[in-house]
């Protein structure tokens, strides 16, 4: 039994969920709410094994906007003995460039990106624990839906460092390798929507 | 050729008469018709064999549009039959598009001359797919005037050229107009009025943007570029759609034919406005048939109709019965006026001396030339003098000054403007002076005096009459 894994996991979640809503509330502060300030969800992300998600966005120009996003998922799916889970805690900052207008029409995005997973039972009866971080960068177009609904779509792309241990089931706690390596992935897949303020 | 009576003419006819019949198409029919025909196409294919481009129906035996062979010329045939060898061979005779004239003298009525004639075009040539044109063309003497043309139209042939209207209709009605709104048409207006929603407040937005940076940045300019583009190429479109437009200009009939089974007659009249030099009126007529745009024939040259116009003008004797004459006369009226100067001046002062006396003689001179309505005053002569005293160039310039003086005084008070008038001068009136030492019986010696004025210099002879004892007499009294 992998009990460090699954008796840690409320305390990591509940820490990991402090350190976002301290930053985002510092981070909201910090800029001040304005006009065409900016929460985003993922739906893509929702429909990943129901990964809540948040995206705080304030401009700080009329091409440039700054984003604070979290996401957190700590469900377990399936029958306890091979349970499937996308376990994640994730951090991001980045920024956005809207060559036209912030929150309208096309922009690039770049940033930073922290985040501990644990996955496993999704393809294989193997299980994946660790973190990663490094940077993103992608593009999208966010459609103007009404005055305060905008629809968001994009893509992106990771190039870090991931850390992390492969376990042999889902539920053991037998890691049959740990390793860290450099990786560059597809990322940011967004199908979501933003509540302009 | 017969010429008289009624003339009619053979506008077209080509006939294919076996192998060997091509001979000069001249033919004469009955007494008052004449046909001219162009053989040339027949003559260069003697043996009648000809390579047909269908493009009419050969079994409806109607008339079918060709090309000779080896010419690229189009010919009209009546119908063309396959022979032995393959080739197919043009067969049948053609009924001609006739023009008759009903009466060859015409007359002139109130300043007009009516022509008559029949257009008569056969059934052979109502094809549904054609259209045959015929335009009349009035000569006199060296003059020309076209009339109005005369069309038969195929059913057919009106429906392909409304199709072509049709598609252009549909190219037009896929340009937006410049008169709609441009917002609502050329741009995203959703997006834009969301944008609108969100970042105005008022004509200037967050950020500083403006209304008309969220216009262009909306802007389908895909659709705007298409717009242009399809203005553009409204020529073009037009071009290709209607390849034969609807000619409704100096057109006299345009008649639709359905089912082509029956003849055309169409009764022509035009008033021709007469002019001198018109007693023979020819017409000739010109055109062709035509398929969908495309010109399939021309008519040869056709003969000409001839109109003898009898006029009642003619019997006029032109020979004027009178003459009115403007007699002119010229009466001159002179009158001397003394009018006086101060020494060395040449303004007029009315209050000098007995000017004023002498200033309202002339005017009263003038009043009763201007009341006078048997004569009109067409000039006034003013002729001015100095007395002899003073060097002649001095006098000389001065008497020119003084007739301009009284010329505008008197140019003023008839308001007739200064071109009436005409100046001379004479710088010192030796004449006068001479008159005065004849007449005065003042003067005791004046045999001195008329001898001194023979003296031919003007100054030698003032300083010398100076010196006459009867000087002083002279020079108050002069």
């Amino acid at each position: 039994m992998c009990t460090s894994k699954i008796h840690n996991k409320s305390a990591v979640a509940a820490g990991l969920l402090r350190v976002f809503l301290m930053a985002a509330m510092l981070f909201c502060c910090k800029a001040g709410f304005c006009q065409n300030s900016s929460l985003s969800t993922n739906g893509i992300e929702w429909l990943t094994l129901g990964t809540i998600n948040a995206q705080v966005g304030v401009p700080v120009s009329r091409h440039v906007s700054v984003h604070l996003g979290g996401t957190y998922n700590p469900f377990s799916f399936g029958k306890s003995s091979s349970p499937v889970f996308f376990r994640r805690a994730e951090i991001q900052l980045n920024g956005r460039y809207w060559p036209w207008f912030v929150n309208s029409g096309w922009y690039l995005y770049g940033g930073a990106d922290w985040c501990k997973f644990s996955y496993g039972g999704i393809t294989s009866k193997s299980s994946f624990e660790g973190y990663a971080y490094g940077l993103k960068a992608g593009g999208g177009y966010a459609l103007l839906l009404t005055k305060r609904l905008n629809l968001e779509m994009g893509a992106g792309l990771f190039l870090g460092l991931a850390d992390y241990t492969k376990y042999q089931c889902t539920r053991c706690g037998d890691p049959v390798l740990k390793r860290k390596k450099f990786i560059v992935s597809p990322a940011d897949f967004v199908l979501g929507v933003s509540f302009l303020f | 050729m017969r010429r008289g009576g009624v003339v009619s003419m053979w506008i077209l006819l080509v006939v294919l008469w076996g192998c060997s019949q091509s001979r000069r198409f001249v033919r004469i029919i009955g007494e008052d018709k004449v046909s001219i025909l162009q053989t040339s196409e027949i003559e260069r294919n003697p043996y009648g064999k000809i390579s047909v481009e269908n493009r009419g129906d050969v079994r409806r035996g109607g008339v079918m549009a060709a090309d000779s062979a080896g010419e690229n010329e189009q010919m009209i045939l009546s119908a063309v039959v396959e022979d032995d060898e393959g080739s197919l061979v043009a067969k049948g005779k053609l009924s001609p598009v006739v023009v008759t004239a009903n009466h060859k003298r015409v007359s002139v009525r109130g300043g007009k001359i009516r022509l008559g004639f029949d257009v008569h075009i056969p059934a052979t040539f109502c094809s549904e797919e054609w259209q045959v044109r015929l335009t009349p063309k009035l000569f006199w003497e060296r003059d020309s005037m076209e009339l109005e043309r005369v069309m038969a139209t195929g059913e057919l042939y009106r429906s392909s050229q409304m199709r072509g209207y049709e598609k252009n209709r549909k190219y037009l009605a896929s340009i937006i107009p410049d008169s709609v709104d441009f917002v609502k048409a050329f741009t995203y207006l959703f997006l834009l009025e969301n944008f609108s929603a969100r970042n105005f407040k008022d004509s200037l937005g967050e950020f500083g943007v403006t209304e008309d940076e969220a216009v262009e940045y909306y802007i389908k300019h895909y659709l705007v570029n298409l717009n242009n583009r399809r203005k553009a190429r409204l020529e073009e479109v037009f071009r290709r759609c209607v390849k034969d437009p609807i000619d409704t200009s100096g057109i006299r009939l345009d008649t639709i034919i359905r089912g082509g089974e029956g003849d055309i007659i169409y009764r022509y009249s035009q008033d021709v406005r007469a002019v001198d030099g018109m007693k023979k009126l020819r017409l000739t007529f010109s055109g062709g048939v035509f398929a969908y745009g495309r010109r399939l024939y021309d008519f040869p040259k056709s003969d000409t109709l001839a109109y003898y116009v009898s006029s009642f003008s003619r019997f006029l004797d032109e020979s004027p019965l009178y003459l009115t004459a403007r007699v002119e006369r010229d009466v001159v009226v002179s009158t001397i006026a003394f009018i006086e100067f101060k020494a060395g001046s040449w303004i007029v002062d009315e209050s000098l001396g007995e000017n004023n006396r002498e200033i309202e003689r002339i005017k009263a001179n003038f009043d009763s030339l201007q009341l006078n309505k048997e004569f009109v005053t067409d000039s006034v002569d003013i002729v001015s003098s100095c007395s002899p005293e003073g060097s002649y160039a001095t006098n000389s310039r001065l008497s020119k000054k003084r007739a301009e003086s009284v010329k505008e005084y008197f140019a003023s008070y008839l308001n007739r403007g200064q071109k009436l008038f005409k100046t001379d001068n004479i710088p010192e009136n030796w004449e006068l002076l001479r008159r005065y030492i004849l007449e005065d019986e003042n003067i005791q010696f004046k045999q001195q005096l008329l001898e001194v004025l023979k003296t031919d210099d003007p100054d030698v002879r003032e300083e010398r009459l100076s010196k006459c004892k009867d000087y002083g007499v002279l020079s108050i009294r002069f």
